[in-house]
């Protein structure tokens, strides 16, 4: 056991330090990280950012190059995959073949040496648990891909691992399938109230399944939080574009005034308050296209900055808008709601206003 | 023009050519070959046309036959035992390999099969005969008093096919064990499995449809291999290809037809084993 202080009391898995090179690339700068118990955590990034080397070395099929990795308290750097305790769901499933379902969720018990009686009782609740009881003859191949889903899940889940990790394993359904298994994986992580990291390189799925979400890039993790704090106070101009669209505004730094720093934002000058620089600085803010409003040049909403239109796309409930502030580019989204539709034809001069607040001010890319 | 119906007859098309050649070269003579096991013995024609089950009754009432079926049955369970034993390591050795070092490796164990198998028998002999290498070792080393005559023996034509044929079942076991996902040994360690039980439950199992196809090659090659197992068993020690040849050779046609369908039997029951033992269906057509 090593002597990292904890700050996190009920951390599941936690990662002190972990650097993972393969051969010369790495995959993993120097990754610290805690998921607390019975949360569901979700590693989230492009192809190639590492998220699934971290869910790799929580198994144990890779080990680090250097640092620690612990799993409920117990330094297993350096354990195989085989004695550590975690279920886990493959993106191909990688349900054996050659045995029925039942056998296939019995695996892990046998393994361990459960009671043929308990591992009958044990493998038809996990059966009831998925909603396939009835299948537990069949072969795999003889199920539909939503099928051997739930299969795999509770194959993964029926010995109570310590945690369970899912490396996309809504990739390989249709995206009605996709949303319902969302719902129904949250649902049965909840009741189990089992420790769950789940890698996915879908931002909606992120957001709509974790509790917590890491957002990587280049075998770092750029951001971690709640699926509202990421969403909501992007650190980086990455996050905030892998995360749903954002506007990326420039801005130059004025000056201050009473309540905070003056922005020139191409030709416009704005307060923002919470934001600390030099004048003459550049800074860049991401701002949601949700977040803006859109007001008629004639209309009685004074204020706001000119803008004209440059597309407007209809997308039913609501309108998508490529807008044009002196020549910087900037999307809105209104929502359609039913009041007299104002002129949005491309050349159409509006205005724009947003609450400052919901400008969020970016760390320079590292 | 119903276009799954014109691909239907293009690749009937594609498949006519080599079905005409497998009828008229293959099923055709064979039925001919039924035929003739059917007839009398004859002294001046390949047979006469006078039905007879007489050519079948002899082989079974024969002692002398049954010890040359039970000889290639032996000796085809053992050279199949051995070529699983053996090259089960090696096909899981080369399968682990990145692509291009299963490849020189594969081919590597190949080259033995480009020397001819009467040049190759005639190496047997240099080792295994009276006057060979082994003899002479274990003479001069005191281990046996006097040169002794290891060719023409079952051990002899043992060595001799299963130097042949280990390759077939290294490549074929090579090829199935290399396509099995490694997401299946790691879902195995996953449930706790060590490597020992992932390979008996998992890996094992999973490499069947590998195992069925090298010992069904290995034992078809096995029981119509004719150079090494004359050469090799000499007088001493026949097999029952050796059986149809010396009823050939004396123009004894409908006998040695006879015999050349007990052959197919006996292939066609070990076939019939392997697939009900090793059961490669249950992974095939899979998730």
């Amino acid at each position: 056991m090593n002597t990292q202080a904890p700050s996190m009391i009920n951390a599941d898995v936690r990662f002190t330090r972990v650097e993972k090179k393969f051969d010369t690339a790495t995959a993993l700068h120097s990754l610290d990280l805690e998921i607390e118990r019975g949360s569901l955590f979700a590693l989230l990034g492009p192809s190639g950012c590492g998220k699934t080397t971290t869910l790799r070395l929580i198994a144990g099929f890779e080990q680090p190059t250097s640092g620690h990795v612990y799993i409920r308290g117990n330094d297993v750097t350096g354990v195989p995959a085989y004695k550590r305790s975690f279920g886990m769901v493959f993106q191909s499933f990688a349900l054996f073949p050659h045995l029925t379902v039942a056998e296939n969720v019995a695996f892990g018990l046998k393994m361990r040496n459960v009671s043929k009686a308990d591992i009958v009782t044990k493998v038809a609740a996990a059966l009831d648990l998925v909603e396939l009881g009835k299948l537990g003859e069949r072969y795999p191949r003889q199920l539909s891909g939503g099928q051997q889903q739930r299969v795999a899940l509770a194959r993964a889940v029926v010995f109570e691992p310590d945690v369970l990790l899912l490396d996309e394993p809504l990739s390989a359904l249709d995206k009605m399938l996709r949303e319902q298994m969302q719902v129904e994986i949250r649902h049965l992580q909840q009741r189990l109230k089992m420790t769950t990291v789940f890698v996915t390189h879908d931002q909606e799925e992120a957001l709509t399944m974790s509790d917590r979400v890491a957002v990587m890039k280049d075998g770092r993790i750029q951001q971690a939080g709640t699926p509202r704090e990421i969403y909501d106070r992007p650190r980086t101009e990455f996050v905030a574009t892998f995360l749903g669209a954002s506007n990326i505004l420039e801005a130059i730094v004025k000056g201050k005034d009473g309540t905070g720093t003056i922005l020139d934002i191409a030709g416009n000058t704005l307060s923002v308050a919470g934001v600390t620089a030099e004048a003459g600085a550049k800074l860049c803010f991401a701002l949601r296209p949700e977040k803006i409003s859109i007001g008629s040049m004639d209309g009685n909403q004074p204020g706001g900055i000119a803008a004209s239109v440059r597309e407007a796309i209809y997308r039913g409930a609501q309108t998508l808008l490529y807008l044009d502030i002196n020549g910087m580019p900037v999307n809105a989204v209104v929502q359609n709601a039913g009041v007299e539709p104002m002129n949005l034809e491309p050349g159409a001069a509006v205005r724009l206003h947003w609450d400052n607040d919901n400008m969020v001010a970016l760390e320079p890319a590292r | 023009m119903n276009p799954s119906l014109s691909r239907n007859s293009l690749a009937w098309a594609v498949a006519l050519p080599p079905l005409i050649i497998l009828a008229l070269f293959f099923v055709v003579p064979l039925g001919y070959l039924l035929f003739i096991s059917f007839m009398t013995n004859s002294a001046t024609s390949l047979f006469d046309v006078q039905p007879t089950l007489a050519n079948y009754t002899e082989i079974f009432s024969d002692s002398f036959y049954w010890l040359i079926i039970q000889r290639t049955l032996l000796s085809t369970a053992v050279v199949l035992i051995l070529c699983l034993l053996l090259g089960y390591p090696a096909a899981f050795y080369a399968a682990h390999l990145s692509p291009r070092g299963r490849l020189i490796m594969l081919m590597i164990m190949m080259v033995p099969l480009m020397v001819s198998n009467v040049v190759r028998a005639y190496g047997w002999f240099a080792i295994l005969g009276r006057r060979g290498v082994l003899s002479g070792t274990l003479t001069g080393t005191g281990i046996i008093e006097r040169p002794v005559q290891y060719l023409y023996s079952f051990e002899a034509v043992t060595l001799g096919l299963l130097t042949i044929l280990l390759p077939f079942m290294v490549v074929s076991l090579t090829n199935s064990l290399a396509t099995i996902d490694k997401h299946y040994t790691e879902a195995a360690h996953s449930l706790g499995a060590g490597p020992w039980r992932t390979f008996l439950r998992v890996t094992l199992p999973l490499s069947s449809p590998g195992i069925a196809s090298g010992l069904m090659l290995v034992t078809f090659l096995a029981l119509s291999a004719y150079v090494s197992i004359a050469l090799l068993g000499g007088p001493r020690y026949k097999l029952l290809v050796s059986m149809v040849f010396d009823s050939v050779s004396t123009f004894r046609w409908p006998r040695a037809a006879a015999l050349s369908f007990v052959l197919l039997l006996i292939a066609f029951i070990i076939a019939i084993v392997i697939q009900l033992v090793v059961r490669p269906q249950r992974v095939q057509g899979k998730a």
